[in-house]
């Protein structure tokens, strides 16, 4: 992974490619890589569809190799959603293609002067770009079909569908998994508008004998993975929970511990939510013929997705995850896992942010376009946006915009994201997170944590919010840095309860680059992504005042706890003070 | 037993017991029960790591690794010797969980200050019934690993419910007619579901 490949999409005469030294990006990969290139190349105030916005795609610095679990792409650029640096983060195949070709990033660059629609093909002869008018408005699956046909069985898709097409601000962009289903999506943030501005319909990497990446060490690095996946499999998040139930596993805990948010927010518990609860829908999968242990790209030893079937055994969608199934479900009042695995299905389909769909729907809901657990209404709103009718063209923007067309006061965003699915009055700490995220309103920004970066050690006191905003940093700080790997987040847990986990992760690193990294280094790293994101933003002009609620999360109580968000603001404004 | 599945023995009582034995592959289908809960007998003021140990009989060690969060009245439960059940108390039981929230929800875990708001605290019961009943809730693994030991030693659930998961039973697995003849009101019972083939499923 010694090289980038740039592509300017507007070049005079048609899209140009140019090959070059990673130079001073050398030693980046994922999300630091993304948001070296972003935060350095484009201009802060640049239009998110404009030729100046750029599209980064990074596989992590081990993906690629015989690393488990290494196989997640960042996705980078401005975000039309936010307007803030965006990461959107996928799993699937195509990072380990990426990387395998040779490639630490693809930027796209420019914008075609004109309406054509490009598919940029990498395969043994190289990378060919051509234009297709055929795909147009072609939704993601039928467009994967007409891929496989074109270049074969054996390859990596990264694609947009209509949404991705007519730019709206929910649009994803979606990645072939295993089986070559467009099933895994870099979802949040609008970036498959952003790689529709840039005309790209399609990137298709063919994996026929692509050769593994090698370390440098290669006793160690076997040594250190074999450690790593033991870690990861002995654990009961990644060795069980995640493997039988899927991320959905926490459909129960959040509903019980009320902070489930319900119907737009307005509550914490969901009367159905047993009905859709990981462990009712894993049973469901598993009766009906369908899998309920799957893994998204080669190398995952945690599993955590599966395949939904309907009742004759007929594939539907892959396992919806947790903030699909709340997003869809409980955030709209529907109990029916059918129709949620059909609304995922439309939503990769059709190339949408699940979350940032089913809130938007939600606050559809709230504005009285259609009622609260009306299933049949969700289904036919997100058929409007997939058509780009006049009603789809608002609400595929988001929740904010669709907020604003309605004169709906309470709707759940920062920085013009939509919140996922866990309430920030119930459990404070994610609140804070949400708040001063980089990203808008992401549950992933303050994910992995490791305990000698936390440097928490000692009794903390649950009964108390002290020390919720180290938490929080130091959470942002080691996400940023697990986000760089190309590792699934969710090795996070098995590295929170067992440090000999984490350090079997540096030592991979170690024994693949012939590097000496410490705990304390990767601290750094994370540290360093922060920044450069943080300095984006601010350029972008975005202060302190950003990093805040809705203000009705300050004012209304949560039941049935009865909780407001009470963190201070001049506490939300320590989050970042290294 | 008729050709057409085996009869629920109902017991007189109170509550009434419903007995019948499964094939334990069959066991899973009643786990719903777990995830809506089930009711139990309770000594109000009784610590949940008493009840977990004493009355529902499960080892020490299991509740200190296994059981890594708990809810008592929807608020999560960093100390089993200091929280008490009272009558009508919901405790709520899963192995650890995902997500940076998982986390936090741990019992005593060190992200447990960013769900301050909610932690369960100890408080002073004021008196009140000397036989209480609380509702039990199971999820994920500890549904799976417990579920079927309380199965087999009763529990407390709405006749509705348990009409419902044994109507979703193969037709060779309960005889039904019986089932027509049970009171239409919704009383409380006892079901305790065996396994045939002395398996815990």
């Amino acid at each position: 992974m010694d090289k980038i490949l740039r592509i300017d999409m507007g070049a005079a005469g048609g899209p140009s490619m140019k090959e070059e030294p990673v130079g001073a990006y050398a030693g980046l990969g994922g999300r630091a890589m993304t948001s070296a290139i972003v935060s350095k190349e484009v201009p802060p105030l640049c239009h998110p569809l404009g030729a100046e916005n750029k599209l980064v795609f990074a596989p992590g610095l081990l993906s690629g190799s015989a690393a488990v679990i290494s196989g997640r792409l960042s996705v980078g650029c401005k975000s039309p959603l936010t307007g803030t640096i965006k990461e959107a983060n996928s799993g699937g195949q195509a990072a380990i293609a990426i990387s395998r070709y040779g490639y630490a990033a693809i930027v796209l660059e420019g914008k075609p002067a004109t309406n054509d629609l490009y598919v940029i093909h990498f395969g043994k002869d190289g990378v060919k770009i051509k234009s297709d008018k055929s795909l147009k408005m072609l939704p993601n699956y039928d467009l994967v079909d007409k891929m496989k046909a074109a270049y074969g069985e054996k390859i990596a898709c990264i694609s947009i569908g209509p949404a991705g097409e007519m730019r709206m601000g929910a649009a994803s962009i979606a990645v072939t998994d295993m089986e070559t289903r467009p099933s895994r999506h870099a979802g949040r943030g609008g970036v498959g508008a952003v790689m529709g501005s840039k005309g790209v319909k399609a990137i298709v990497l063919d994996m026929t004998d692509l050769k593994m990446r090698q370390p440098k060490d290669v006793e160690k690095f076997r040594e250190a993975n074999k450690k790593f996946t033991e870690g990861l499999k002995s654990h009961p998040v990644t060795g069980q929970a995640l493997p039988a139930y899927g991320t959905n596993v926490l459909t129960n805990i959040l509903n019980e511990a009320g902070g489930y948010p319900t119907k737009n927010f307005s509550g914490g518990v969901f009367d159905g939510s047993a009905k859709i609860s990981g462990e009712t829908i894993a049973d469901l999968e598993t009766k009906r013929g369908g899998l309920a242990t799957h893994g998204c790209h080669t190398g995952c030893v945690i599993q955590c997705s599966g395949t939904y079937v309907d009742k004759n055994g007929k594939f539907v969608s892959k396992q919806p995850e947790y903030e699909t199934v709340w997003a869809h479900g409980g955030h709209c009042g529907i109990s029916d896992p059918d129709v949620i695995a059909k609304l995922d299905f439309m939503d990769d389909n059709y190339g949408l942010d699940t979350i940032e769909m089913g809130v938007t729907i939600g606050v559809a809901m709230e504005a009285g376009i259609i009622k609260f657990g009306d299933a049949e209404g969700a289904i036919r709103l997100v058929d409007e946006v997939g058509k780009g009718t006049p009603l789809g063209r608002i609400l595929g923007s988001g929740a904010e915009v669709t907020g604003k067309a309605f004169g709906v006061e309470r709707v759940p965003v920062v920085k013009g994201q939509a919140m996922p699915a866990y309430d920030p009055r119930a459990v404070q700490g994610i609140g804070v997170t949400y708040a001063t995220s980089t990203m808008g309103a992401d549950h992933t920004a303050g994910y992995a944590v490791a305990t000698n970066i936390l440097k928490v050690g000692g009794f903390v006191d649950p009964l108390k919010p002290d020390g919720q905003i180290e938490l929080s940093r130091n959470l942002q700080i080691a996400t940023a840095a697990v986000d760089s790997t190309g590792m699934c987040l969710f090795i996070a847990f098995a590295v929170l309860d067992q440090p000999e986990t984490f350090q079997a992760l540096i030592d991979m690193l170690n024994a693949f680059y012939g590097l000496s990294l410490t705990a304390d280094d990767v601290a750094a790293l994370g540290k360093q992504v922060l920044s450069m994101e943080r300095d984006f933003n601010a350029r972008a002009g975005f202060t302190a005042k950003h990093d805040r609620l809705p203000r009705y999360f300050l004012n209304e109580k949560l039941a049935p706890h009865n909780v407001i968000f009470d963190v201070k603001d001049s506490d939300l404004d320590q989050v970042f003070n290294w | 037993m008729h050709s057409t599945g085996k009869t629920v023995q109902v017991e007189a009582g109170s509550p009434p017991s419903f007995r019948i034995a499964v094939d334990s592959g069959l066991l899973p289908e009643f786990y719903i029960l777990f995830q809506k809960g089930i009711l139990i007998d309770v000594a109000p003021g009784t610590s949940v790591g008493e009840f977990l140990e004493d009355g529902l009989g499960l080892d020490p060690d299991y509740i200190r690794t296994r059981i890594s969060t708990i809810f008592l009245d929807g608020m999560p439960v960093d100390d089993v010797r200091s929280a008490r059940l009272a009558d009508g108390a919901v405790l709520a039981l899963s192995a650890a969980m995902p997500g940076l929230v998982g986390a936090t929800l741990r019992k005593g875990g060190i992200l447990s200050p960013m769900r301050s708001a909610i932690s369960y605290r100890d408080h002073e019961s004021a008196g009140g019934p000397t036989v209480g009943r609380v509702r039990l809730k199971l999820f994920n693994m500890i549904m799976k690993e417990a579920g079927p030991g309380l199965l087999s030693k009763g529990i407390i659930v709405p006749l509705s419910e348990a009409r419902a998961v044994l109507n979703t039973l193969p037709a060779d697995a309960v005889y039904r007619e019986d089932m027509k003849a049970w009171p239409a009101a919704d009383t409380l019972i006892e079901l305790v579901i065996e396994p045939l083939d002395g398996r815990a499923g």
